[in-house]
Formats: C-alpha cells, sequence, structure tokens
C-alpha cells in the first residue's frame, strides 16, 4: 500500500478510536425532595445513552457543603463533563471554578451558577413568574394579591418574583392591586407555605382575592389554608406540573400550573454537556447578563408552558400523565374539556 | 445441740469478667442472729461475691442455698422475693425522686387499678423513717437534697419495711457521722436480736470488732480465711487482709459461734 | 434551701412553669399591640392551636425520651415516612383511611422495634441509632410514592388535621368545658377526702379551690375564644379544633402515665440514676423498649394530623421537625442530662415558639430575623431553667 493512503486511513482510525472512548458525565443534585427531579434524572440519562456517553451522579441531600465534595468525588471518578444543580448558588462556586480550572466545562442546571465559563441552560424561570401572574391577573384583575414565593437561598424564587412583578405592575400603581403578603418559603415546604398563608389570611381578615404561588408544593399549602377558611374559588398559580397539581386545575380549585418539560431540559443539557466535553460549542447558545452579578454567561432558555383547565390534553398528549390521574375526583358538568 | 442450717451458704463461687477472676472458688456462710463482716482490698471481690447474692450478676459455677434449700437468684427480684436485702455503699437511690418513691422503687404498691398508690406508700414510708429518725419529716422532697444521713435512713428503711431475713450491708457507716454511725450499730444489734443474718461489707475496724461475730478476710477473688471476731487481733486481720497471711495456731470458724 | 411558703410548695405548682404561662401571656399581650389588635383574636388562636399540635403531640413524649437519658432524632423522619405511607395507601392504593392508619402505625412500631431495640438490648447511644434513622427513613419517605406527592381526601380524615370542619362546634365545646371543669373540682375533693382518710394534713379548703379554679377558667376562656371564631360562610362556630383536643388527650395521658403508674415512675428512675434502677430490680431493658412504642404510636398520631391538615402527604413532611420538638421539651424545663422533665412544660415550650414565630409573621418580619429571634429566644430559655436550678435546687 501507498504511504500517502495508510496515513490518511491511520488518523480515522485514531479519529474514530478517539470518538469512541466514552464521554462521562457526571451530574451533581441538590436534593431529591422535590419530586420533579425524579423526570429530569431519567431524560439526562436517556439522552447520555443515546448518545454513547456515561452517567455518573451524587446527591447532596440538600446540603450545600456535601455538594462540594459530591463534585471533587466525580471530578475524581473521571467525569469530563458536570452537570450541576446548584443547592446554594453562591456555596457552589469555589467547586465549580476548580472544576473549570482542571478543564471540565460545567452546565449550571436549572438555577444559575453565576461565573464566567459556565452554560446556564434552564427554563426561562422569569417568563414562567410571567406566565404565572398572567393567568392569574386574567381571573382576577383587582383585589388583593398573596404572593407565596420559593426558598431564600434559591435564586430562581427570585427570578420567579420578578416576572410576576413585570405583570403587575402596572394595576399595582393605578392601585387595581395591592399586594397584601409577600413571604419566602423555607426549603419550599409546603407545610411552611401553609402556616405562612394562614398568618397572613388572619392579618388581613381574609380578604384576599389571588395568590400567586411559585410552584406546586407551595401551591397545595396555601389551597390548604384556604380551604380551612373555608375560601374557595380564588386563583392560585403554582409551576412544575406534577400530578397533584394537574388534578387541581382538573377540579378548579388550582389556576394554572407552569409546565417546565423537564425531559426537555434532561435532555438539551445533556447533549450540551457531552457536546462541552468533546470541545464543541452548546447548540443554541446565547449570551445573558440578567443575574445578580450582571455577568456575561453563554445560555440557554427553553420555554415553559402554562396549563389551565383549557389545554389540559397538552400534557395528556406528551405522556406526562395519564387520564385516569389527572381526572382523579373530577364528575359533572363542570368538568374540563380534557376529562369528558 | 442440733444446728438449724445457715440461712446462707455460698458453695465454691466462681465469677470472671473477660479474663480477671473477680471472685475465684469463695465458700462462706451466714446463721440467722450473727453479723459475718466481709473483709479486703479495694478489687478484692467482695462486693462483686454480695451482688451475685443480691442479684444484680449472675454466678458464673457454684452454688447458693438459702436455708438449707438450692436456689439461682438471677435478678433482684429474685433475690428481694428470698427475703434478701441490700443496702449498696452508693444507697442505689434515684435522686430525683422522693423518699417515698426510693423506698418502694422496684416494689410500688398499686391500686387496684394499676396505678400507684401514693396515699398508702406515703403512709407507710412515714413510719417506718420514724422508727429510724424523729426529725426526717421532709419526705417529699427529692433526695438529692437530704442530708448524708437522712439518704442512708431511706436506704436502711427499705431493708426493714421488706423485711429482710439477710441483710448486706455495703459500707454503711462512710458517710455518716458518729451520731448516725451510732444509730446504724444499734440498729444492727436490733436485727441481730430480730434473728436477721447480716453480711458487713466494711474497712472500719471499729466497726469490725464492735459489730461482726465472724469475718471473713478476701484477696484477689480467693478467700484467706474466715475466724471468730473474739479469736482474732487486729494486726492479724490487717496481715490477712494485706499479705494473705492466716494467723498462726488460730481454728477457723466455717459455722456461726453458738 | 428554698424561701416560698409552705403552701405554695405542697401545693405542686411549679414556679418556672408558671412563669412560662406568665411569659406566653405578656408576649400575646405585646403581640397583640403591636399587630393592631390581631393576634388575640379568636381566629388567630385558632391558627396557633392548631399550627402547634404537631410538634405538640410529640414534644409530650420526647420529654419522656430526654427524661430516661435518651434521645431521638429520628422523629421528623419517621413521621415523613409514615404520613406519606398513610396518604399513598389512600390514594394510590384505595385503602380506607381506618386501614392506612393501622398500617402506618404497624410500620411505626416495627421501627420503634429496631431502633428501641439496639438502644435497650444492644446498649447502642439513641443518639446515634436515631441519626441513622433521621437519614434512613428520610429516603424511605422518598421511596414510598417515589416522591409524589400523595393528595389526603378523604372528608372524615382531613377533619383530624383542624381546618375548615375540624372544629367541633359550639355546644360539644361548652360540653367539654363543663365536662373538664368538673372532673378537676371532682379530682380535688377527691384528693382531700384521700388525704384525710391516710391521716395527713390537708391545705385551707379556699387555697385548694383558688388553685383548682385557675386552670379552670383558662379552659373556659379558650373556649370561648374558639366559640366565636366563626368562619363567614358557615352559620355555626368553630369551636374547639380537633387537632387541639387529640393533643389534650395526649398530654393528659401522659401526664396520668408519668404520675400514676409505675412504668412513668421507673423512666424517672432511669433517667435519674440507671445503676439503681438496674439494682433495685426494675426492668430497664423492657420499659425502654416500651418507652420507644409509645414514641412510635404518637409519631404516628402526629403524621395523621399533619397529613390531615396539609391535604396531602409530601415526602419532605416533618424534614427538621425533631429539632422543634427537642427545643420545646427543653425550653420547658427538660434537662438534656436526664431525669427531670415535664409534660405541661413541653406544651408550653411548644406554644411559646409557635406564638413566637406565628406573631412575628403578623408583623412582616424578615425570614432572617425571625429565624435568629427563635433561636435565641431557646438559648435564654435553656439559661433560665439553669439559673433556676442554681438559684432554687434541683426539684426534680
Amino acid at each position: 500500500m501507498k504511504l500517502k493512503s495508510i496515513l490518511p486511513a491511520l488518523a480515522l482510525a485514531l479519529g474514530a478510536t478517539g470518538a469512541c472512548a466514552q464521554t462521562v458525565v457526571g451530574v451533581s443534585w441538590s436534593n431529591f425532595q422535590e419530586e420533579r427531579w425524579k423526570t429530569d434524572e431519567a431524560a439526562i440519562k436517556a439522552q447520555l445513552e443515546k448518545l454513547g456517553a456515561k452517567y455518573i451522579s451524587a446527591d447532596a441531600g440538600g446540603s450545600p457543603e456535601k455538594q462540594l465534595g459530591d463534585i471533587e468525588g466525580l471530578m475524581s471518578k473521571g467525569a469530563q463533563a458536570l452537570i450541576v444543580l446548584a443547592m446554594d448558588k453562591d456555596a457552589i462556586l469555589p467547586a465549580v471554578n476548580k472544576a473549570m480550572k482542571q478543564k471540565v466545562p460545567v452546565v449550571a442546571y436549572d438555577r444559575l451558577i453565576e461565573t464566567p465559563g459556565v452554560f446556564y441552560i434552564t427554563f426561562d424561570n422569569t417568563e414562567v413568574g410571567r406566565l404565572q401572574a398572567r393567568a392569574v391577573y386574567k381571573v382576577q384583575p383587582k383585589g388583593n394579591y398573596v404572593m407565596i414565593k420559593g426558598s431564600p437561598t434559591d435564586p430562581n424564587a427570585n427570578f420567579l418574583r420578578a416576572g410576576q412583578q413585570e405583570v403587575i405592575a402596572d394595576a399595582v400603581k393605578k392601585g387595581d392591586i395591592k399586594i397584601v403578603g409577600d413571604e419566602y418559603t423555607e426549603g419550599w415546604k409546603p407545610e411552611v407555605a401553609q402556616k405562612n398563608m394562614e398568618q397572613i389570611l388572619t392579618k388581613v381578615g381574609n380578604k384576599v382575592d389571588a395568590v400567586v404561588a411559585s410552584n406546586d408544593g407551595t401551591a397545595g399549602g396555601a389551597v390548604a389554608a384556604l380551604t380551612a377558611k373555608g375560601i374557595r374559588g380564588i386563583p392560585v398559580s403554582g409551576q412544575d406540573a406534577d400530578f397533584a397539581a394537574l388534578n387541581r386545575v382538573a377540579l378548579g380549585t388550582q389556576t394554572v400550573t407552569v409546565w417546565k418539560d423537564s425531559r426537555e431540559l434532561g435532555r438539551e443539557a445533556a447533549s450540551a454537556a457531552v457536546a462541552l466535553a468533546q470541545g464543541k460549542p452548546a447548540e443554541k447558545a446565547m449570551s445573558w447578563n440578567g443575574g445578580e452579578k450582571k455577568l456575561s454567561i453563554s445560555s440557554r432558555f427553553l420555554t415553559p408552558v402554562a396549563i389551565t383547565r383549557d389545554n389540559l390534553d397538552v400534557v395528556l398528549g406528551a405522556g406526562w400523565i395519564k387520564k385516569d390521574e389527572l381526572c382523579k375526583g373530577v364528575s359533572g358538568d363542570k368538568a374540563p374539556a380534557a376529562c369528558r | 445441740m442440733t444446728k438449724a442450717p445457715p440461712l446462707v451458704e455460698l458453695r465454691d463461687i466462681r465469677k470472671a469478667f473477660g479474663g480477671v477472676k473477680a471472685v475465684d472458688g469463695v465458700s462462706v456462710n451466714l446463721y440467722a442472729g450473727e453479723v459475718v463482716a466481709l473483709l479486703g482490698h479495694n478489687g478484692a471481690g467482695k462486693s462483686t461475691l454480695m451482688k451475685m447474692l443480691a442479684g444484680a450478676y449472675p454466678i458464673d459455677t457454684g452454688e447458693t442455698l438459702i436455708a438449707g434449700e438450692k436456689v439461682s437468684i438471677r435478678t433482684p427480684s429474685e433475690a428481694q422475693a428470698l427475703g434478701i436485702e441490700t443496702i449498696y455503699q452508693t444507697l442505689a437511690l434515684a435522686d430525683n425522686l422522693d423518699s417515698v418513691a426510693n423506698l418502694f422503687l422496684g416494689r410500688e404498691k398499686l391500686t387496684p387499678w394499676r396505678t400507684l398508690d401514693d396515699h398508702f406508700m406515703e403512709g407507710q414510708a412515714r413510719k417506718v423513717f420514724q422508727r429510724l429518725n424523729k426529725n426526717f419529716t421532709n419526705i417529699r422532697v427529692p433526695v438529692r437534697r437530704l442530708s448524708g444521713g437522712q439518704r442512708q435512713v431511706v436506704a436502711i428503711s427499705r431493708a426493714l419495711y421488706f423485711n429482710a431475713r439477710i441483710l448486706i450491708m455495703d459500707e454503711p457507716c462512710a458517710a455518716l457521722g458518729p451520731e448516725e454511725t451510732a444509730m446504724v450499730g444499734a440498729l444492727v444489734k436490733q436485727l441481730k436480736a430480730d434473728g436477721v443474718g447480716i453480711f458487713l461489707i466494711t474497712h472500719d475496724m471499729p466497726d469490725v470488732f464492735g459489730l461482726s461475730d465472724r469475718l471473713a478476710v478476701m484477696k484477689n477473688g480467693r478467700l484467706v480465711g474466715t475466724y471468730r471476731t473474739a479469736d482474732v487481733t487486729e494486726d492479724e486481720v490487717l496481715g490477712m487482709i494485706i499479705a494473705g497471711k492466716r494467723p498462726d495456731g488460730k481454728a477457723e470458724a466455717l459455722h456461726a459461734t453458738a | 434551701m428554698s424561701q416560698v411558703p409552705g403552701w405554695w410548695r405542697r401545693s405542686g405548682v411549679d414556679l418556672r412553669l408558671l412563669l412560662m404561662c406568665v411569659l406566653l401571656v405578656v408576649m400575646a399581650i405585646v403581640f397583640h399591640l403591636m399587630s393592631g389588635g390581631v393576634f388575640l383574636t379568636p381566629e388567630n388562636l385558632y391558627n396557633i392551636a392548631q399550627q402547634t399540635a404537631v410538634v405538640g403531640i410529640v414534644s409530650t413524649v420526647m420529654v419522656l425520651i430526654i427524661v430516661a437519658r435518651h434521645i431521638d432524632l429520628s422523629v421528623g423522619s419517621v413521621m415523613g415516612f409514615v404520613g406519606v405511607l398513610v396518604a399513598y395507601l389512600q390514594y394510590s392504593s384505595g385503602w380506607s383511611w381506618p386501614a392506612a392508619s393501622l398500617a402506618g402505625l404497624a410500620v411505626a412500631l416495627l421501627v420503634s422495634l429496631y431502633q428501641g431495640g439496639l438502644t435497650a438490648v444492644l446498649g447502642v447511644p439513641s443518639f446515634v441509632v436515631t441519626l441513622g434513622g433521621l437519614m434512613s427513613f428520610r429516603g424511605a419517605a422518598f421511596l414510598v410514592a417515589d416522591g409524589k406527592t400523595q393528595p389526603v381526601n378523604d372528608e372524615f380524615f382531613q377533619r383530624l388535621g383542624g381546618g375548615y370542619d375540624g372544629g367541633i362546634g359550639t355546644t360539644a365545646t361548652w360540653a367539654l368545658a363543663f365536662f373538664v371543669g368538673i372532673v378537676l373540682f371532682a379530682r380535688m375533693y377527691q384528693k382531700r377526702r384521700a388525704r384525710r382518710r391516710h391521716g395527713m394534713p390537708t391545705e385551707p379548703l379556699w387555697i385548694e379551690l383558688l388553685l383548682t379554679a385557675v386552670p379552670v377558667l383558662a379552659v373556659f376562656a379558650f373556649a370561648a375564644a374558639m366559640n366565636s371564631y366563626r368562619i363567614s360562610s358557615k352559620t355555626e362556630a368553630q369551636g374547639f379544633p380537633i387537632p387541639v383536643l387529640i393533643w389534650a388527650v395526649v398530654a393528659v395521658t401522659l401526664s396520668f402515665i408519668v404520675h400514676r403508674t409505675r412504668f412513668g415512675r421507673y423512666i424517672f428512675a432511669m433517667g435519674g440514676n440507671p445503676d439503681a434502677a438496674a439494682l433495685v430490680g426494675i426492668p430497664v431493658k423492657r420499659v425502654t423498649m416500651m418507652l420507644f412504642a409509645l414514641l412510635a404510636v404518637l409519631v404516628t398520631v402526629a403524621a395523621i394530623v399533619s397529613i390531615a391538615r396539609l391535604n396531602a402527604g409530601t415526602n419532605s413532611l416533618g424534614t427538621g421537625m425533631e429539632l422543634y420538638v427537642i427545643a420545646a421539651a427543653v425550653i420547658g424545663g427538660t434537662a438534656l442530662s436526664g431525669g427531670s422533665g415535664s409534660i405541661f412544660g413541653s406544651v408550653l415550650g411548644a406554644l411559646i415558639m409557635q406564638s413566637l414565630d406565628s406573631g412575628m409573621l403578623l408583623l412582616d418580619v424578615p425570614i432572617g430575623k425571625r429565624m435568629v429571634i427563635i433561636g435565641q429566644v431557646l438559648i435564654v430559655a435553656v439559661v433560665f431553667d439553669v439559673l433556676y436550678r442554681k438559684r432554687f435546687g434541683e426539684t426534680g
């Protein structure tokens, strides 16, 4: 064989071998207690398998300190890219900076990690907030509003609140809407939201016309507090499209839940991680500087969908939830279209 | 003269903790109405031997006979049922409970509805405390607030109230003043006269020579010898305790003095 | 030596608990004034009573656990585990609520057998055993329903958590208040008679009447407040919330156990002097196992009230609750060194902490400041307890 044809063949073979060496992607979870992350995990795993990459993970059980150790552990296990769901956006920085120094690209998953070089992929949380407030405002354009926020250590809580504020700001200025309660919920815990809602209701003599809750867990707590005082029919928002919440939307006790198909998020994050590990840029990345520190971060925002009783068929059609779970306890002529 | 069997007979008792032989083949007996003093260094095994009789520890090997009958004492309750009462060196009092509760601790009197019969127990406690100390009236305060002598009264009262046949006293006068020590001495004499058998563990020579009829000395888990108190001198006793040396020319007293 | 008068000492009123009651009243008045007259409204009192009940129920038995020189750090996780299980069996498996609740109780008892057994029989320190339980059973809570929230929809069951239909109504409330009053006075009379019969001195009648009247009046005042809380869409007032009744029954039962049964006395003896307890023949292992079993029963009750109140079993239920439960017990005068504690104290401790939190929420105090204040109040309470013991001696 001629030397000229051997060399390119060799190079091709070597190149092929290089590409076949499995990319290892490490995922650092913050804590498993909020139910939605299971779906994310399944999606990430499936996409990595499809791309021929390997999945390793660690769960910090809610501890920012443990997460630092988790990231180091994942790197020592050979992770070539990291996907990080940060428990605490500031505490995580040392580990993330260290990883990037060692040329391990970091994908900030759903929660912002504000340091240059990170790829931030999320649903546009400010847009989620806007969708929540919009759906509530449509039903109740005037009156007393209660804002049930998320965890004080989660930056998303503030993005959501900002989005919600954008929608109602004019009405607040005009005096049509009065915000009578605006509380964080430690750890996004439903029972804490319930207690806070009870106290707010007592404070304002139960004169509440709408509740903008930032996720379904806290929405559940707020609804429990409202039902306990016999207040029914006021609009309540949520996020995550968890099954109990979708059921509430079908029953009419919750107005909207913003669905972020976490399968899409997991899939795209996994693809981005593999691409970055191989030295390629992530798909559809753009520059964004809306964080606290106003740093310019390479990001991608996926579009969330507001689910109300009018479009429940969307979650059914996408295979997210089965009809019997969605429509449990729904009967009679008040049932939404999707349940008939 | 036919002798009644001894009240307590311990035959060849052995107990080891791990590799350490705490009690190594000790035989000793006790007759009704007599006081046998148990002497020896710290760690000689006297307390361990008595704790086995009291049911606090199980015996490894050996036999226990009460009034001539073989018995197996596995718990403090079984010992109490045989009439064995113990006054521990630490008194075994629960500091956070009052004297009445401590007197009846583990043996509370219950009402027909299975609740504590506090009134009955308080009444009974008052009576038995009065026998020992006429001035002891604050029986409803936690015992940690009582003086050493009053706490001793509570511990001794257990033995009196539950009609001990066999009494084990571990250093009864260690924390007491002279007046209270005299009271304990008088009590011992009274109990002897009532036919109670008493094992007395003590370091105090005046107590040994003033109260006991016989004495048994242990060293390193073994019995050095058992003698009539009247037959030996203090120096000889010390010699047994410290050096394990039996006194020359003295006969052992393996049975009670007549 | 204390300088309190004889009749006061004999009455059995604990000065510390009295001071805590005073503190609670003062706090309520201050919050009432600062919140523009909202804190002492029937509605807010109904809120606080319900919000405190779950922690209160578990605190009562935590007092006994701590008295016995043990600790249980897993109560929050086990409550979450049992809660999700009971909700799951109803929602996803279609069981009836009594069957689901019994299943939850069985599981809790198995947990207590396991943790109590390691502690009592093998002598593993309860701190370590229950620390492991804290983590394991939180994971178990997640595994039951794969993390999914289990709604609780049974109408009767929901009433156990209070809320809209969770009050017993005006007539039942007055009836209960009268019943309690009669029982307290009857007990006072019975005690006097028993003391006379055994030839023991009794206090002057007016003193005993006064001492009995105070709690009776408190019960009536609470009944009146609860009967003044009418939800606008209903015709009848709420009356006592059911979780509070459950809490009250639990507190009274445990108090009875402490003062009137051998089991209760043995717990205190074991805590006061474990060696003495063994030497006098108290069956220490058995008593410890029974104590952990009692804890399991009450954790199940708390789990039921908890999921009924939230109308859902979430896997994060009860996270961090163990600390509030222990704090309530400690504020109420239970010494962490063992041997000393009060059931009623834990009731006051739980109320003080929750009133503080709820009151500050009414005043819009931000979350960071609220947590700092609550933590410092816990320390103040313990410092007060330590100083009190130094000054007046241990009262046991």
